[in-house]
């Protein structure tokens, strides 16, 4: 059970959070709701006020129908069933809260078309001379040093998972990558008004980096805090909580804040000359526009970035990420077989050998200070490998032993402990107890 | 200022950029020595090629419009810098448009209204 609500709580925010992130979307900013620009005017329009109501009333259902669907859920018994059905939850909380969106849009575009709102065919450009030649102020590299340091040390501390913290280490980098180069440098033209273009963009420019300097130092802190609490399980989620909570809240509320201020910056823009790019995005939601050469593209509001879908390694890059989405329930297919595949335990001339599915343990005969078999399983807690119902496999530790190597089923005994001559710790057995029996008898024969 | 690029029109894109600056200085909204972007930052809002604004820009360069310097960028030239003589070009330009007014069926006088009209928007 523990596991289920760690896994359902690992995405369950995400229903709410897509909720006020899509709601605030039927708030205008920049002369844009849900997607759709349209005149001043608009704002005041009996049609369009009843299209954003029913727009909000719509993505309220979606959200709660996507959140009571969880309860029945949690009461699967088996974790690799859970866990389909998880990822098929996860698709569909990706997808549905959108369909709202996407109708409301062209519903707005067809009020646009019906009203003599449409501006020319846009396949234009607009750019502001003056706010073009601002120039950019980076923050520094040095900024994100200390972060990176942080996120080393566990590197000294602990080296046997060095890959794990290099990995972290790694995340930190890609927020200087993430905050130089997934951001297009283009001036925020909302209408003729320099200030107010020259405003907006700096707006979103500093708020891009103080986004990423904030998941830089939260990663390297969460490096730090994970490696002196990994001994502790609940320490350590506790530790992994925090910075999921930090990175989220901070990430979120600099978005909002940002999109507060796009609101309020331009409450009296589009009254006579308005830019308007809504045929280069489609359904107000993918750029589309094969005469613009960037990759990165900067979202209409707030702070995010897209990428241009007329480029033909996004297409490739974003088939491969909805194929890889749609490939996760796979992952539950491929659990149900790791679940299914009984632990085997034998010994040859030579060593004991512990197999389950593609991992395979030999300890040689010859390395065996002691083996003794428990009846009562010993309480561990993985350090890293696999840990389903029916099989605990890779690098476990408890208090007693310390880290050692585990291959066991957990709902079987006896339990087969090896000690070997370079102090190493091996806990073995079989799901057939018989066998694990018998490989005892064989190892201590010789005795 | 606002520059508009147009990718449905015949005219090229180093064209349209070159025309609007030349528009934008005509009719006083970008001053002499103001700071135009860098033909990188330029590039990067339009999403054009690089290639394509240093074209506009050599071109504007190479008429007077604008001056570059190494530390300062490009910059729009004072206007007594400006254009020490009209390029052959602009002059048969202004010929043909002239006729295709003939053609429209506009008299002289209409030609002229019209010209001093524009003017009045315009320039200074």
């Amino acid at each position: 059970m523990v596991g289920s609500l760690i896994l359902w709580g690992c995405i369950i925010w995400m229903v709410p959070l897509l909720y006020v992130l899509l709601r605030n979307e039927a708030k205008w900013k920049k002369n844009i709701v849900v997607g759709a620009t349209l005149p001043y005017e608009a704002r005041q329009d009996p049609e369009v006020e009843a299209v954003l109501r029913r727009y909000r009333r719509q993505l309220g259902w979606v959200s709660v129908l996507l959140l009571a669907v969880i309860v029945p859920c949690l009461f699967i018994p088996r974790f690799s069933a859970q866990f389909i059905l998880w990822s098929f939850w996860l698709l569909l909380a990706m997808v549905l809260p959108q369909i709202p969106f996407v109708r409301t849009n062209r519903a707005l575009r067809r009020i646009k078309e019906e009203r003599g709102w449409r501006r020319e065919p846009s396949v234009r450009t607009v750019s502001d001379l003056k706010a073009a030649a601002v120039p950019v102020k980076w923050l520094s590299p040095w900024w994100f040093l200390p972060p990176l340091v942080l996120s080393l040390i566990p590197m000294a501390l602990d080296r046997e998972l060095w890959v794990l913290w290099l990995m972290d280490a790694a995340l930190v980098v890609f927020c200087y990558v993430g905050y130089r180069w997934l951001f297009r440098l283009r001036a925020e033209v909302v209408d003729g008004n320099t200030e107010l273009t020259v405003a907006l963009t700096h707006l979103r420019r500093y708020n891009w980096g103080r986004t990423w300097l904030w998941i830089a130092w939260a990663t390297g802190f969460f490096n730090l805090g994970l490696c002196l609490t990994l001994e502790w399980f609940w320490a350590a989620m506790a530790v992994t909580l925090v910075y999921g909570v930090v990175v989220v809240v901070a990430a979120i509320g600099i978005e909002f804040r940002v999109r507060r201020a796009q609101e309020r910056l331009t409450a009296d823009s589009g009254k006579d000359f308005y830019v308007d790019e809504d045929d280069q995005w489609i359904w107000g939601m993918f750029y589309y526009n094969p005469h613009d050469k960037r990759l990165v593209v900067n979202n209409r509001t707030g702070i995010n970035t897209t990428f241009n879908m007329a480029r033909r390694g996004v297409r490739i890059f974003m088939g491969l990420t909805v194929l890889m989405l749609l490939a996760l329930p796979l992952v539950g297919v491929w659990l149900m077989h790791e679940e299914a595949i009984p632990v085997e335990l034998t010994v040859t001339e030579t060593a004991v050998v512990a197999r389950h599915s593609g991992t395979e343990y030999q300890v040689p005969l010859s390395d065996i200070e002691s083996a003794e078999l428990l009846t009562e399983r010993p309480a561990a807690s993985r350090v890293a490998g696999t840990a389903l119902e029916s099989v605990s496999k890779g690098r476990y530790k408890n208090d007693q032993w310390g880290r050692f190597t585990c291959c066991i089923d957990p709902r079987t005994g006896p339990w087969l402990l090896l000690r070997t001559a370079d102090g190493e710790i091996w806990l073995f057995n079989a799901t057939d107890s018989a066998a694990t029996e018998a490989v005892y008898q064989a190892i201590t024969a010789g005795d | 200022m606002l520059l508009t690029l147009d990718f449905d029109s015949e005219v090229p894109i180093y064209q349209q950029i070159r025309n609007q600056i030349v528009v934008g200085i005509a009719g006083g909204r970008l001053s002499p020595g103001e700071r135009l972007p860098a033909t990188r930052a330029l590039a990067e809002d339009l999403g054009v090629n690089t290639m394509t604004v240093s074209k506009a820009y050599q071109l504007l360069r190479q008429e007077g419009y604008v001056a570059a310097d190494r530390r300062a960028g490009v910059m729009v030239r004072p206007r007594d810098a400006q254009v020490p003589v009209v390029p052959e070009e602009t002059v048969r330009g202004l010929r043909l448009r002239l006729c295709e007014l003939r053609l429209a069926g506009l008299s002289r006088e209409e030609i002229l209204r019209l010209c001093e009209k524009m003017c009045d928007e315009e320039v200074d």
